[in-house]
């Protein structure tokens, strides 16, 4: 595991736009690239899918996209949300790209590789104070160690700084030297020191001379350069591999504190929630159809889709209805919190988004209106092609009027008995072309029953339809302790709850060799003798998991009882 | 009609496909097989190139060898006045001078490096690697400052040069010489910028960019 500490990995201008700036911190390939917006994100350099670099992939402006087969992950939590040869959007929602904390301070972007994306970079600190200009970075083949001793010694390869007046002074990561030149001006100039890897270090530096810059980024830039040429003229330089870095601890608690600044009844037994927040960090890269947790007083969690945000304000919306069959979660939610609450709720996760550039037809039932609403205003904003279509009980269970009432392109359809909504549905779906084959549905498991039914019946087989999956993320909710026991060594282990069989056989000094860890890519696939296996992996078809005799143990586990591995 | 004597994977007669689909100039391509089948090194082909070297370039029966002279050939004969070879001022000539020669010591460092690797051939591969270092550094820096001023191609001006095209096959391939582009920021920029120009198209080794 790294150490919680903070590096510089680029200054921050060199991360232009549409680039992926490719650098290594510890052996870590990191690559590093800009949304068109601005916001930085710190990768693993590494598609998840198959283990391709993402630095030779494309920066489409929002998500990173694979060279090898084409499949992009999303700004902020690194989600897959495309894969060319999987268009009907049944994305896996654990494919996700190894994302590190990362922040922009002082003219440069810093990487934490013991945080993953969601830890705020309040632990960045520095030991001295930081002069302002920043200058060019310089990467030398040698241990930090070695840099670090030799820029103690920077007066040497500065013909013009006074050796007199010369003083430095070091700080683990940091070397500061300073001399006074003409009119007792003093110089000061900063160096950081990133480790790419155990041979090599970059070495970045500011100072304090904000009058002519580019002179001094040229002065210092020189010394630099020679002091780089002399610590490589003997030394070897070899590429090394990559490291492979652990899944980085998510620091920061799960919940974080919203306020509620406004309740509004706003259908029958529909209430909205207008949610402020202390700091929107974690909501970086937000995009219709993302959802959140909520957590109520009495610790029941619930997913709700966002309908608006507003990111300088710092707030959301979402609704929430009471349901008839309520399991106490919605009730406690639309009978006791008033404004002026204060709930807890998660970081936004997005498993419902819009192919990007595409439009789409959007089918929404009951209060599943509310991401739809949301990727309508979207579209609208993209200037893309939709026609929202919105099934209620009666007039009054409509939901957000408001917000349907700024989009150009919806229709309502209220008090339908179920063979109308068929064929309803029928009508709106024999509209849909090849050219814009996809189609949107939230709303209750009949509804989409029915979608799918009659694109099956009529054999629009171009058609492609995503739907709101809460359920088939990966929880840990149900996970108990188990035993495995291997076949061939007769050995047996327990595998806790919470740590996957890979990862725990690991503890033991058994390797299985993964490549993913999310169940995608295949590469830990394992003969199962017996045992009941609870598979949730996306690598295996129906049939595999079936037959009950091979799993994907990075993150399946026992449905019950031990389970016997033939390795 | 233009005839390119050409091998798919030599970076220097990409270079001039390169240029060729930049300019969507005509031209037939006539395969030279280098490895294995030597056809470069048989009398047929040393009548045409006593070098024994490919590209050539056939124009209605001139001859020019050497991809730098033909980058400079088709930017004169074929692409509208100093648009891609600048001839009004000495400074600007000088300019692509210097980084068509320095991409015939790419050639000599990164590429030599790269065909022992890839096809293995017996060279002094370390060496090569080291000096390569030096100068993709140097290039590294060039394009830094050059940023700084504004300035997006190896020489001054608005618009890229034949210098640009006949530095960056070496440079995008020098991964298959065992070195990583990962210390050059500015050169992967730059890489970006190049493969944005409008005509641009890939070799096996070379992905398109955003654009195209």
């Amino acid at each position: 595991m790294f150490e919680d500490k903070w590096f510089p990995v680029a200054r921050a201008d060199e991360l232009v736009l549409r680039h992926v700036f490719h650098t290594q911190l510890h052996g870590v390939e990191l690559a590093l690239w800009r949304t068109d917006k601005g916001e930085v994100n710190a990768w693993e350099n590494r598609c998840p899918h198959r283990g391709m670099r993402l630095t030779l992939g494309i920066n489409t402006g929002k998500s990173l996209k694979c060279q090898y087969h084409g499949w992009q992950f999303h700004s902020g939590d690194g989600q897959c949300s495309v894969i060319p040869s999987v268009p009907d959007g049944s994305m896996p929602h654990s494919a996700c790209a190894k994302n590190f904390s990362v922040a922009e301070k002082n003219g440069f972007v810093w990487v934490n590789l013991a945080r993953d994306y969601l830890s705020e970079p309040s632990t960045l600190t520095h030991a001295f104070a930081l002069p302002s200009s920043v200058l060019r970075s310089i990467t030398v083949n040698a241990p930090l160690s070695l840099v670090q001793a030799q820029l103690l010694n920077f007066c040497q390869y500065d013909r013009h700084a006074d050796k007199q007046t010369f003083q430095a002074q070091h700080d683990g990561l940091m070397v500061h030297v300073c001399w006074q030149e003409y009119m007792l001006q003093t110089i000061d100039v900063l160096f950081m020191l990133q480790p790419a890897h155990t041979e090599k270090t970059v070495i970045h530096a500011m100072c304090n001379q904000s009058d002519d810059e580019l002179k001094w980024t040229r002065r210092i830039n020189q010394a630099l350069t020679s002091l780089k040429l002399e610590m490589e003229a003997d030394r070897e330089i070899r590429e090394e591999e990559p490291v492979i870095a652990p899944q980085p601890v998510q620091a920061l608690p799960r919940w974080l504190p919203a306020r509620v600044v406004e309740r509004k009844e706003i259908a029958e037994q529909v209430a909205s929630f207008r949610l402020h927040l202390p700091s929107f960090n974690r909501f970086k890269g937000i995009e219709a159809g993302a959802h959140i947790d909520v957590r109520t007083s009495q610790g029941l969690v619930r997913q709700f889709s966002l309908v608006e945000w507003d990111t300088k304000a710092q707030e959301l919306l979402i609704g929430v209805k009471l349901e008839s069959e309520s399991r106490g979660g919605s009730a406690a939610l639309y009978n006791e919190v008033k404004e002026d609450s204060v709930l807890e709720i998660s970081a936004p996760k997005n498993h419902f988004r819009l192919v990007p550039g595409k439009g789409g037809t959007l089918i929404a039932g009951g209060i599943g209106v509310a991401p739809i609403v949301a990727m309508a205003s979207q579209l609208e904003h993209e200037k893309l092609p939709y026609h929202l279509h919105y099934f209620v009980r009666n007039i009054y269970s409509r939901a957000f009027v408001d917000q349907l009432n700024k989009l150009d392109s919806v229709s309502f359809y209220q008090a339908m008995q179920p063979d109308q909504v068929a064929g309803q549905l029928k009508t709106i779906l024999a509209k849909v072309s090849p050219e814009q084959p996809n189609v949107y549905i939230c709303g209750p498991k009949g509804l989409l029953d029915t979608a799918l039914r009659v694109i099956q019946e009529n054999g629009w087989s171009h058609i492609q339809v995503r739907h709101e999956l809460f359920s088939n993320r990966i929880t840990h909710q149900d996970e108990h302790t188990f035993k495995v026991t291997l076949a061939k060594s007769g050995q047996s282990y327990i595998i806790p709850s919470g740590v996957s069989i890979t990862d725990a056989l690991r503890e033991y000094g058994v390797q299985i060799e993964t490549s993913c860890e999310q169940g995608v890519c295949g590469t830990c696939y394992t003969k199962v003798l017996s045992g009941k296996i609870n598979h949730k992996d996306v690598y295996l078809s129906e049939e595999e998991k079936q037959s009950g005799d091979c799993m994907m143990p990075c993150v399946s586990r026992s449905a019950s009882g031990d389970l016997v591995l033939d390795i | 009609m233009l005839s390119l004597y050409d091998c798919e994977f030599s970076e220097n007669c990409y270079k001039v496909r390169l240029f060729l689909s930049i300019l969507g100039q005509e031209h037939q391509l006539i395969p030279v097989e280098l490895f294995p089948g030597q056809e470069h090194q048989q009398a047929r082909f040393r009548a045409i190139n006593p070098l024994a070297k490919v590209p050539v370039l056939e124009d209605n029966g001139f001859i020019v060898r050497d991809s730098q002279a033909i980058l400079v050939y088709l930017a004169c004969k074929y692409a509208p006045k100093g648009k891609w070879y600048p001839l009004e001022d000495a400074s600007r000539i000088a300019s692509v001078q210097m980084w068509l020669s320095f991409a015939n010591d790419l050639n000599e460092t990164v590429s030599t490096a790269r065909w022992a690797q890839v096809f293995g051939k017996d060279e002094n591969v370390a060496l090569r690697c080291k000096t390569a270092r030096q100068l993709l550094a140097v290039i590294d820096e060039h394009l830094w400052f050059a940023e700084k001023a504004g300035h997006a191609w190896l020489c001054p001006g608005e618009r890229p040069t034949i210098a640009d095209l006949a530095c960056f096959p070496h440079i995008m391939l020098s991964d298959e010489a065992g070195i990583s582009l990962i210390d050059y920021p500015a050169l992967r920029r730059w890489t970006d910028r190049v493969k944005g120009i409008n005509g641009f198209t890939v070799m096996p080794g070379i992905f398109s960019g955003a654009n195209n």
